[in-house]
């Protein structure tokens, strides 16, 4: 790994290091680097304020009451107990992975090692070759103009595919991504309650954070907006304020309806409204 | 520019109007935003989270843009993120195409800012993922039944998944931006900014499009487009990101200045795997808030009547409200504060007392008073952090970022 390279990995692992003491009960971070100072990505920047007030949570149009502890359960971000994300139940139906797929499984287990030995356009061109060489294809060809992308078309289908022929990452496994992501997720939220912010959730990948000191203003207009008598009026009322419309028809339909028990985090399925 | 300072100590009339002309001159940043709408939210779009974990651009992003107490112009922050890999059972359920499309041509009173990361090629982008080839196919037949077309989206994959992937020819049809910012973190992400920022003779109204779009112009590494994406962020927030100069500081808040700096570094890496540079088009100069340029700050010590005391912003702002400017100390006492015709960005206020000159007093420019010209930033002041000028994080509601000038016996103090 080049001084460049790997001077950006201690950035990043030093930035998920980065932890503000709180109640959040985190599992530990998955990276094996140690939890040892702040943030690496500007050591200039001030230390950060002792906690002022409480923030809100409005997680899939409801709001849940304060006081907030913010975990990880049900491979989910909870807070109080309500998770963020649904799990979806398993299935044992076989997956239909499509005509082609055992040539790209193929494909994308070489490249990696193609790159190991020589540079983009080289590795390119080797990519060309064996796709010109597999079974079933009526053609691979680099597209004119671009960096690295090849085209391959099938002899069955009426559509071409474009691959990516990006640099590949040292990325680790998914499942250890998907623990990293939860982890930082947590700690996010965790902050942002405990800063006096409001966060409007519909799932964990799609949240809302309105800037510094707008939060207590925000709650209060969703508060009244809430009083409105028709769903439909709520809506164009919440659109006004909010730059999400899905968050917007979510508290249209549910702000101010009773929040449902929180569910056991050792469940498999959550109830959280939804 | 000391010879400047003298003069305006004489209070001659040529000088002051000097350096509000060079002032004026150097006067063309804006913030996104049409002028019309909030347009102040920093959405990003982000498919493989699942698959780039710590080396997506998200923390970058928003520590640069958005609401933290430590830094940040205070943008809102909107996420669209795919945080778990699709499977046959659980398909990508927040980045879809149609969640794209949308997120494109339905916020533009609101965005101020689009970054989007995911893989990419020329002239395309991918917004869903698929767990599988025949799930991926599926869907884009679906695509194709309900009303999209084979030259708007594609087919493709890449090292992480199937992907359908959205075109040029998609972004014309569908832009409506609101005169953002767009930041496309994605292999060759480069050769669809135009696609954001040009009319392509296809008569819709600027405001549909983007004010500025930039994107990469390789295939590097994932973890290389976050190291570009950190230094850039971090430069529109105007921090020292890895011992930059303090007086570049300020002057890479500016999109282009940023970007010109971002890629002098990490286009030049000897790392080839880590080398990206990025491409720009549409009007690099655009800024996330105003700044007071300390560099054409007169000396104004000491003060008197009859004296002007000169902002010059680095962003022009809306000059239909008038900023609140307060004196204490030495008896001075201020006039009402006038934009100067012609430019946006150069505000004066006469020192109407005291009649003897003083040495020792502070002015306070209130940083909720100044507001961008083209959405509803306010001042990045000099205030937070103390006594560090155009450093995140950017005055806020509730919380302001004021620009000081103290003395103290004749030496600026703040």
């Amino acid at each position: 790994m080049s001084r460049f390279a790997l001077s950006f990995a201690i950035t990043l692992l030093l930035g998920a290091a980065a932890v503000r003491s709180g109640s959040a009960q985190f599992p530990p971070p998955p990276s094996p680097a140690p939890v040892c100072k702040a943030p690496a990505t500007d050591p200039a920047v001030p230390p950060r304020p002792e906690p002022a007030v409480q923030g809100w949570l409005i997680l899939h149009g409801q709001l849940v009451p304060a006081p907030y502890t913010v975990t990880v359960a049900n491979d989910t971000v909870a807070v109080n107990g309500y998770l963020f994300s649904q799990r979806t139940a398993s299935s044992t139906a076989t997956l239909d992975t499509g005509s082609h797929a055992a040539l790209f499984q193929q494909f994308w287990s070489l490249w990696p090692g193609w790159c190991s030995t020589r540079d983009l356009a080289s590795a390119a061109q080797q990519a060309v070759a064996w796709w010109q060489a597999a079974p079933g294809v009526a053609s691979a060809t680099l597209i004119a103009g671009g960096v690295a992308d090849l085209q391959v078309r099938f002899t069955d289908s009426p559509d071409p595919e474009t691959l990516s022929l990006q640099v590949p990452d040292d990325s680790p496994p998914v499942d250890q991504i998907r623990a990293q992501t939860l982890s930082e997720l947590a700690q996010e939220v965790d902050n942002d309650l405990s800063y006096g912010r409001l966060l409007i959730v519909e799932d964990e990948g799609r949240i809302f954070s309105p800037a510094a000191g707008e939060s207590a203003d925000l709650v209060a207009q969703i508060e009244q907006i809430s009083t409105l008598p028709t769903a439909d009026a709520r809506y164009q009322a919440l659109l006004a304020i909010l730059p999400d419309a899905r968050m917007a028809t979510s508290i249209a339909q549910r702000f101010g309806t009773p929040l449902s028990p929180a569910p056991s985090t050792s469940q498999e399925v959550s109830h959280a409204p939804h | 520019m000391p010879h400047i300072d003298r003069l305006l100590r004489r209070g001659t009339v040529f000088a002051a109007l000097l350096l509000v002309s060079l002032a004026g001159a150097r006067a063309q940043n804006e913030t996104p935003g049409t002028g019309a709408k909030k347009n102040h939210t920093a959405y990003l779009y982000a498919p493989y989270k699942w698959a780039h974990g710590l080396f997506d651009i998200d923390r970058f992003a928003r520590n640069g843009l958005s609401a933290r107490d430590e830094s940040g112009q205070q943008y809102e922050w909107v996420t669209l993120v795919e945080t778990k890999k699709p499977t046959a059972d659980a398909p990508a359920k927040i980045c879809t195409l149609t969640a794209f499309r949308d997120l494109i041509s339905k916020n533009a009173d609101d965005m101020g800012i689009l970054v989007l990361s995911s893989h990419g090629g020329k002239d395309s982008l991918s917004v869903e993922a698929f767990a599988s080839e025949k799930a991926r196919d599926d869907q884009y037949d679906a695509y194709i039944r309900a009303g999209f077309t084979k030259d708007q989206i594609a087919k493709t994959s890449n090292d992480d998944s199937f992907a359908i992937s959205v075109t040029d020819k998609f972004i014309q049809t569908y832009r409506n931006v609101g005169q953002a910012i767009v930041y496309i973190s994605a292999c060759e992400g480069g050769s669809l900014a135009d696609d954001f920022t040009d009319a392509k003779g296809l008569g819709q109204p600027a405001a549909k499009l983007a004010r500025v779009a930039l994107g990469g112009n390789s295939a590097a590494k994932v973890a290389a487009y976050a190291e570009y994406g950190a230094r850039f962020f971090s430069a529109l927030d105007g921090q020292p990101y890895k011992g930059k100069a303090e007086a570049d500081r300020v002057k890479q808040r500016a999109v282009k200045a940023a970007f010109d700096a971002a890629n002098a570094i990490q286009g030049v890496a000897a790392d080839p795997n880590f080398r990206v540079e990025f491409i720009l088009t549409g009007d690099g100069a655009t800024t996330l808030a105003p700044v007071v340029q300390d560099d054409l700050a007169p000396c104004i010590s000491p003060l008197k009547a009859g004296d002007t005391i000169t902002f010059t912003f680095d962003t022009n702002c809306d000059t239909t409200v008038v900023p609140k400017v307060l004196a204490a100390g030495g008896g001075v006492t201020l006039g009402a504060p006038v934009w100067k015709r012609g430019v946006s960005n150069v505000l004066t206020v006469p020192v109407t007392a005291p009649a003897v000159a003083t040495n020792t007093f502070k002015i306070t420019l209130q940083g909720d008073s100044v507001k961008a010209g083209k959405n509803t930033a306010n001042l990045d002041g000099n205030s937070n952090p103390d006594k560090v000028n155009g450093r995140g994080p950017a005055t806020a509601a509730k919380k302001s970022d004021d620009y000081v000038i103290e003395y103290q016996n004749g030496t600026r103090v703040h």
